[in-house]
This record gives C-alpha cells, structure tokens and sequence, in this order.
C-alpha cells in the first residue's frame, strides 16, 4: 500500500512544482544577494544569511531557514491536507477502502508517504542550495555561530542532523493537516486548519503573556537547529524539538485514527 | 443455495432521519438480484452497509457468510462494486488507474498488466492514454465496470451501473451482466430502468423511504396483477354480466371494451359467464401488468 | 484536542520533577558562607534570566535597557574568576566573552566581530553575565548579616536538591524587599536567584538554571581562537570612571550624606554600604545629553533643572546645577536620592587643574 502510495505522490507533477518552488526561493535570495551584494544586516535577517555573501557553504542552512517558518509548512500542509480529503472529495476514497484497504493501513500510508515528501523536499532544498551557494559564494570551511570553523567532517553531520531535524520539525504540522483531513471532504478546510494551528502556535510563541505554554508549543523548538552549528553543540532544545514532535505526532495521529477509523464515507 | 448477501433489521439513521429502516435482504448465490426504490429511498446507503463504508446503526449484515464490517478484508476481496458513479484520479489514464488499483488491492504484481488488458476488454473500453479527466459519461461508467471485474468476483454490487450509458451501451451491459450471472457471480444491481431490470433480473427488492416493502421473484412481482382485458361492442351487456361476480368491478371502460379488477376471481369465470350471458366478446386476455406499474403502485408514487 | 495535548505535554517535565527532594540539613548562616565561598567552585550549565526592571528607554542605552528587560539565554563554563566563558544566547547568533587572567574576548557571531579588551575595570557597565545565578547570588549575599536571613524550603533545580535562603535586608533606604537563593548546600553554588522589590509580589529578576555540570570546562571551550573570517578589534580596559574622569574636571567628596565612596576615581564613584548603593558622577553639563531625557519627570528641588528615572528596583536622577551634570543612580528610593542630590549641592565639588 505504501509503494502505491509513494508512486502516487512521485507520479503527480504537483508534487515536483511545490518542490520546485520550495527550492526556487532560495535560488531567487542566493541571485539578488549575489547580484546586487547587499546582505542583510548582521545579527538581523533570516539566520546565517548575512553570512553566506563570504562563504556558500553556509547557504544550505540558510536556505533551510528561509523556508522553515512559512513556506515550508505551508507546502506541507498543501501535501498532507489534501490526503485523505483528497480522496474524498475525487471519490476514489470509497473504492480503494472497498479494494480492501484497511482505513488503519491507509492513515499510516499516506503519513509515510507525507514523510518522504518532507524529507526528500528538505533534502533537495539543501543540496540545490549547496550547489547554488558553491557556486554563486564559493566554499570556505563552515564558520560556527561560536567563532572558530567548524572542521569538514563535523560539518557534514551537523548538515545532515539539520536536514533530519527540520523535516521532523514539519511532520507535527503533517499530523495535523491529516487530522483535518479525515474531518473534511475539502482539501483546502484541511489545509486552512493546519496552517490555522501553525499561525496560532506562532503568534502565542511571539506573546510574552504565552509565555507559560511557550515549550509547548508545535513551533516552538523549529529554529533549534541553529543550536547545532554553536562550539560545542547545545543539544537541549534540539533534543526537546525531536521529542515534542513525537507527542504531537502520536496525539494528532491517535485522533486521526479514531475519527477515520469510525467514520461513514458518503462521497 | 446459500445467502450471499443477508440483512437483519438494517437500520442507518442519519439525525433523526431513517435512510434505511429495518431492511431485512436475502440474496442468494446465482441472483441477478434488483433492488429498486425511488430517488432517496436508501438503495445507495444500504449498499455502503454493505461494504463497510457506512456503518449500521442497528442490525446485522452477513455478507458471503461473514458478518460485515469486522470481515471486510476476508470478504471484500471477493466483491466487485460501482458505488454511484465511477471515481478515478483524472490525470491518469484508464489503464493507469486500474493499474494503480490492482497494486493497492495487492494482487500479483506479475499478471498485472494481463488482469488490465483483461479487464478493459470486457467492457470494451480502448481509450488510449486519454486521461481519466476528457472520458465521456459512458466511458467513465464502463471504467468504473471495469475495476469492479478486475478480479473473479463471487458478488457485484453495482449502483446504478447503466447510468449515462448510450442505448447499446445499455444494451451491452444487460448482456455482461447476463453473461457474467451465467458464469456463476452473484450480482446486486440498483437501477431505474425498470424496463432492463425486468428483462434480466431473476429476483427484486422495493425500498420505499428506507423500508422494504417488496422482496421475491421478479414473476411473482409481475403476476400479483389481477386485471383482464375485455374487447367487446356489447359494453353494457358486459356490465351486467359481471356484475353478478362477487368482488369482479370495472377499472376502465373504453370505446371498445373494459378493464376488469379481478379482485381474487377467476379470470375463467369471468369469461365463462360472459359467454353464457350472450356477450359477443372479440378479445378475452390477462392484462399483462409491467414492472413499471407494480413499482408505482407499491412505492404510492 | 488542545486540551489533551496541553496535558500529556504538560506531564513530561513535571514527570521529570516527581524526583523526590531532600531536606535541606544546613544552617542560614552556614548556608551563607558556603555561598560566599562558592568562587571557586568550577561548572558548566545553561541559564535563564528574565529582568522585569523596565528602565526607561532612553536613547543609546539601548543594550543595557533590553538586558533588564527581557529574557536572557546564558550558557557558562567557569573554571575560576579569572577563567570562564559565557555565551549570550540569541535566536539567530550568540555573543560570548570569554575571560582570561589577562583580559577579555568579546564576540559578537552576527557581526562576526571579537574585541580583545586588556585588563579589567574597577568600575563597569553591567553584563549579562552578572545575571548568572551564582555571580547575582554572591552579590546578594555578601552585605547580608545573620539576622535578614531565613530558610526556604529546599527545591530541586536543574537536578540539585537546592537548599533556599532569604534574604531581607533590615530597611535602610532600599529599594529591594527580599532576595531568594537556592543553592547547592554541598559546594555552595548558587542555582537560582530571584529578587523582589519592594511593594511587589513577584520577583522583578529571577535567574536561574536549567543544566548544569559541577566540574571543570574544557579549556578547549573557555579558550577563545581568532576565526579567520572574523573582524578583530582591541582595547583599553574600558574602566568607566577614568573615562569620565577623563572629560571632567570635577572631584567628588569621600562621603555624601553620611555615605562613604567605595570605589572609584574623581569624577565618579559608588557611595553607600549593603543594599542601599548609589553610584555618581558629575560631568561639565555640555558633555552631558539633557536633551534626549525629555520624556522623564522634571523633579523640582534646589538646582537647575532635575528628572527621575523611576523603576521598583532601580531609581536614578539627573540633576544640572551651575554647569556641572551630576547622574545618580542605585538601589535606594527617589527620596533617598534626592536627599543624597541635595546635599552633594550643598557640599559641592571641588574642581581640578
Ligand atoms: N450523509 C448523509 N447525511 C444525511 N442524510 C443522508 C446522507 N446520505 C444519505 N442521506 C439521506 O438518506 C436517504 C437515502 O439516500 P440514498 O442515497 O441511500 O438514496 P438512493 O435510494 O440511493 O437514492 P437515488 O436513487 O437518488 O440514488 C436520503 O433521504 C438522503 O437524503
Ligand atoms: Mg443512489
């Protein structure tokens, strides 16, 4: 089931248009820095962008910050919303769970195959970004957030346990939009209550009155990944941002398994 | 014989609304089964029962010998459905799509491609690599056809399946149906042409706001008429001499004849005392009662 | 949903604090003198400080006003007095000074600019580092004498069973109500610290840890190295009194009011003792920036022209006399410093060259 499912996502030119874009704006940020030579301020901007004028190696990360706060989860959510009310809405969803397809096995495809999506976006967006920071930039060693560089292969796997952490950092978002996306034949409402989640997660996290529900919130720990390119590397909110994604994941997948599972299709 | 297909008390309420209200089915192995009911009647909801799209709010389902929904993945394999109307991903191709579909239903990965070819053949779908999206009414309905025979099937649950269908498309699919019961499936069939259903099918069922009001064999259905047809010029004789019957009355009277209730008389009788009352009659014959009208009788539409 | 969220999350940390806490076996005054004698005590850890002082926002006091107004991430490696680092988080960056026996290293990772400052001053500007738990906390301790102290129940924090002490300091013209200190009755390390002005319920500055390790750094990390892309400056020890001695011309008297001078060179100085200290300086008022006050209260009173920055916990009053600025600023009341104001008039500055 979740071969057909991964085929499925990979055969639709939807899915390489929203990867297209994700990696596009970047690119669009690396041409005008480049051009025009005119980075953002220093210690203001997007992270490690002032930075990446001097040094491409840097871009990856940057790239990743860029489109970490909306665009990223907004494709997301586009993905993962449009799941099952997807389905729903063409009708294709009565005839693939009267195949059989177990409604549990199904839930559990389409989040497999939402994860691939994040991984493989966040993946191609760092390795588009590499090759464009390479070669608009050029490649120094990787300067740390702590002053001294950051050896190569030290480089590497902080790169990688970036990637990997920004892609579990969206798949809280990913459970939610499933979440919705057993409630509604409309793929946009599920998308909409996704990224109505995200905004208020981000708004409170922004409210010194929130300050209370601060770690608890899905957006919370997102930009911890910067905490990895500081000597030595801080691990408490990175360790913090796997772990609160887990329960977001396990909480939003538990309800969405319970709304579907119980749930009469009448599309 | 055994049941294929068995409800007791099936009951779906959506609010206070009964879509489906104390349905009891029997459909047994080699049916070519209808179930009939005006617009909103609840055919489409008891086929979701059926398959486990909608759950009962009350009563029992056995579907070949399980009891649905716990033993959908046992019995779902073996059934073949077109739940009202075909869906498909309209950016695919047919092929691709039922391509997809096999895969899902994991059948073997090897006779995939024959399994299709198959399949579309039967319905004699041979669209190419037109998209889903640009078929016609017709050719989506005959895909949808398609993915439902994708595998031996022992039941067909099939809404409507004539809908949007070209006369002999229609024509077609009462000869696939045929040929299909011969070879041993038992199919349930919804469809509001009363005429075709009157042609193939074997037994029938009448829903009416949710509940059953008939269930036996389509003959059965047909011969509870229990009018005749009386040709004759000597009308006013012909008054007489049936008034006498006990329950016999005029239904109809036209310029050439009557149209007698039997009212649980014998049509010989009748004749017979025409006779001997001198009656001239031209034409003497059981008015031949057509599905249509036992349908609209039934359901008071 | 929401709500069985919130729930679950909410009962990992507590889950984590279900450890049960040791009582404290340790004396007030005992506890003080461990506490005093913690700045040896090596360690590492990451700290949390929030400052509710909300100074008023006067032009170019931007960085210190933002310090004791919000919420500081520090992370520390402290070997001795005279070895440590200390990284100020920021979401994007951090700036870290490291300390060593000679001088300091200051780095700013947005910028990707380090300053090497000789030495240090006798008199400085506040750093973020003075908010870390045990620098606050043996501040705080020090002035105290056995009879403002009291125990607080022992809690555990950032996994030590942290005995708690309060100290309220016997009224004498403070603005501070009470100080609480948890600290390690084993080696003495302050783990958190919250202070409370006076006529206020809840702390105006806490700090606290959140990790912390009781053992020697790395000296990999408390060692700063130059980054090859990086600007470097260097510096004189920036000691604020003799810059401002520098341009002024003014001397200032060894008492005022009854408080004697504790440090500083001519021109600027802290007076008073314990908890009630105020720090002054007189400047020719033509260096002196009146303009940019304009948005304080005028105070009225036997000079020129006054104004009060008010806030509970620091106060501090500008006063123009006779060409002469004079800046007082500290822990003690507007009275207090008007009282102290007043009478530095009356005694007058001398006047050096
Ligand atoms: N999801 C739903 N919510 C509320 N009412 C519903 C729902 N689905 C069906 N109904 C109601 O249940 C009744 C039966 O509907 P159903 O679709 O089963 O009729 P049908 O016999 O298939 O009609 P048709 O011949 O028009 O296809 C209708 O009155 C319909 O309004
Ligand atoms: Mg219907």
């Amino acid at each position: 089931m979740f071969a057909v499912e991964l085929k499925k996502m990979l055969l639709r030119p939807r899915t390489w248009v929203i990867i297209a874009l994700l990696a596009g704006l970047p690119v669009l940020v690396a041409v005008l820095l480049r051009v025009t030579g005119i980075g953002p301020r220093p210690g203001e901007g997007p992270a490690f962008l002032a930075q990446v004028l001097g040094n491409g190696a840097l871009f990856p990360a940057a790239a990743l910050a860029l489109i970490l706060p909306i665009f990223l989860p907004i494709a997301v959510s586009v993905v993962a919303g449009e799941s099952i009310a997807g389905e729903n809405s063409l009708g294709t969803l009565r005839y693939l769970l009267v195949l059989p397809v177990g409604r549990t096995k199904l839930l559990i495809a389409k989040l497999m195959t939402v994860t691939v999506f994040v991984f493989m976006a966040v993946f191609i967006v760092a390795v588009v970004a590499y090759v464009v920071g390479a070669s608009l930039f050029g490649i120094k060693p990787l300067p740390g957030v702590s002053g001294a560089a950051i050896a190569a292969e030290d480089a590497t796997w902080r790169t990688v346990v970036t990637v990997i952490y920004v892609a579990v950092s969206m798949l809280g978002v990913a459970a939610a939009a499933l979440l919705f996306s057993t409630f509604t034949d409309s793929p946009l409402a599920a998308v909409f209550g996704a990224l109505a989640v995200l905004v208020t997660s981000q708004v409170l996290d922004l409210l010194e009155a929130g300050r209370a529900v601060h770690p608890y919130l899905l957006t919370h720990y997102w930009l911890a990944f910067i905490d990895l390119f500081r000597f030595p590397v801080l691990w408490r909110d990175v360790v913090r941002g796997f772990l609160l994604q887990g329960v977001y994941i396990a909480l939003l997948l538990g309800a969405a398994w319970a709304n579907f599972t119980t749930k009469d299709i009448t599309s | 014989m055994t049941s294929v297909v068995s409800t007791r008390a099936l009951t779906k309420r959506y609010g206070s609304v009964a879509a489906v209200d104390g349905v009891d089915l029997d459909i047994q192995e080699g049916d070519l089964f209808a179930l009939l009911g005006p617009n909103g009647s609840g055919k489409s909801t008891t086929f979701r029962m059926l398959l486990g799209l909608v759950y009962a709010t009350s009563g029992e389902i056995q579907l070949l010998g399980h009891s649905m929904p716990s033993a959908a993945s046992r019995t779902l394999p073996h059934v073949g459905s077109l739940i009202e109307g075909p869906a498909f991903y309209p950016h695919h191709s047919g092929r691709a799509n039922l391509t997809l579909l096999d895969a899902s239903s994991g059948n073997g990965r090897r006779t995939r491609r024959a399994r299709v070819r198959e399949a579309l053949e039967r319905v004699r779908l041979d669209a190419g690599r037109l998209p889903y999206r640009a078929y016609s009414t017709g050719m989506k309905q005959r895909l949808g056809l398609a993915a439902a025979l994708l595998r031996p099937r022992r039941l067909l649950i099939l809404d409507e399946p004539t809908n949007g269908l070209d006369p002999s498309g229609t024509r077609e699919m009462r000869d696939l149906l045929l040929q299909l019961q011969r070879s041993g499936t038992t199919i349930l069939v919804s469809s509001h042409l009363l005429t075709e259903i009157e042609l193939i099918c074997t037994r029938a069922a009448i829903l009416s706001e949710g509940r059953l009001v008939a269930q036996s064999k389509v003959q059965d259905l047909l011969s509870t008429s229990q009018s005749v047809i009386v040709v004759t010029h000597d009308i006013a004789d012909a008054i007489n001499a049936v008034g006498s019957i006990p329950g016999v009355s005029v239904l109809e009277q036209t310029p050439d004849g009557l149209v007698l209730d039997l009212n649980g008389a014998e049509a010989s009788e009748v004749n017979a005392s025409l006779v001997s009352a001198g009656v001239g009659v031209r034409e003497f014959s059981l008015k031949r009662e057509r599905l249509e009208d036992v349908f609209l009788r039934l359901t008071g539409a | 949903m929401v709500v069985a969220v919130a729930a679950a999350a909410a009962l990992i940390p507590s889950a984590l604090g279900l450890v049960p806490v040791s009582k404290a076996a340790v004396s007030a005054p005992s506890l003080l003198r461990r506490v005093l004698a913690s700045a040896g005590v090596s360690y590492s850890g990451l700290a949390e400080s929030f400052a509710g002082l909300s100074l008023p926002d006067v032009e170019g006091a931007g960085r210190l006003a933002a310090m004791f107004g919000e919420q500081t991430r520090m992370r520390v490696w402290y070997e001795g007095p005279t070895l440590w680092r200390v990284d100020e988080l920021t979401p994007i960056g951090e700036r870290d000074l490291y300390r060593d026996p000679y001088g300091t290293w200051y780095w700013d990772s947005g910028r990707r600019h380090a300053t090497r400052t000789e030495g240090e001053g006798t008199v400085r500007f506040a750093r973020p580092a003075d908010l870390l738990p045990p620098e606050l906390g043996r501040r705080l301790a020090a002035p105290a004498s056995p009879a403002e102290l009291s125990l607080l129940p022992t809690e555990r924090i950032a996994g030590i069973d942290a005995a708690g002490l309060r100290i309220t300091p016997a009224g004498d013209g403070t603005t501070l109500d009470h100080a609480d200190l948890w600290a390690d009755p084993a080696s003495g390390l302050v783990v958190r610290v919250a202070i409370t002005a006076r006529g206020m319920k809840e702390p105006i500055i806490s700090s606290s840890f959140l990790d912390l390790e009781q053992r020697r750094p790395a000296s990999s990390i408390t060692s700063f190295e130059l980054p090859e892309d990086a600007d470097a400056h260097f510096s004189e020890a920036p000691d604020f009194a003799r810059a401002v001695d520098r341009y002024s011309p003014y001397v200032l008297p060894e008492t005022i009011a009854g408080a004697t001078k504790r440090a500083g060179a001519g021109a600027a100085g802290t007076y008073g003792r314990r908890f009630s200290l105020i720090a002054v300086l007189v400047l020719p008022d033509r260096f002196f920036p009146e303009d940019r006050l304009s948005a304080l209260p005028e105070v009225g009173g036997p000079w020129d022209s006054a104004r009060l920055a008010a806030s509970p916990l620091l106060n501090a009053l500008t006063v123009v006399d006779g060409g002469a600025a004079y800046v007082l600023g500290g822990t003690v009341t507007p009275d207090r410093l008007v009282a102290v104001a007043s009478k530095l008039l009356d005694q007058g500055v001398a006047v050096q060259r």
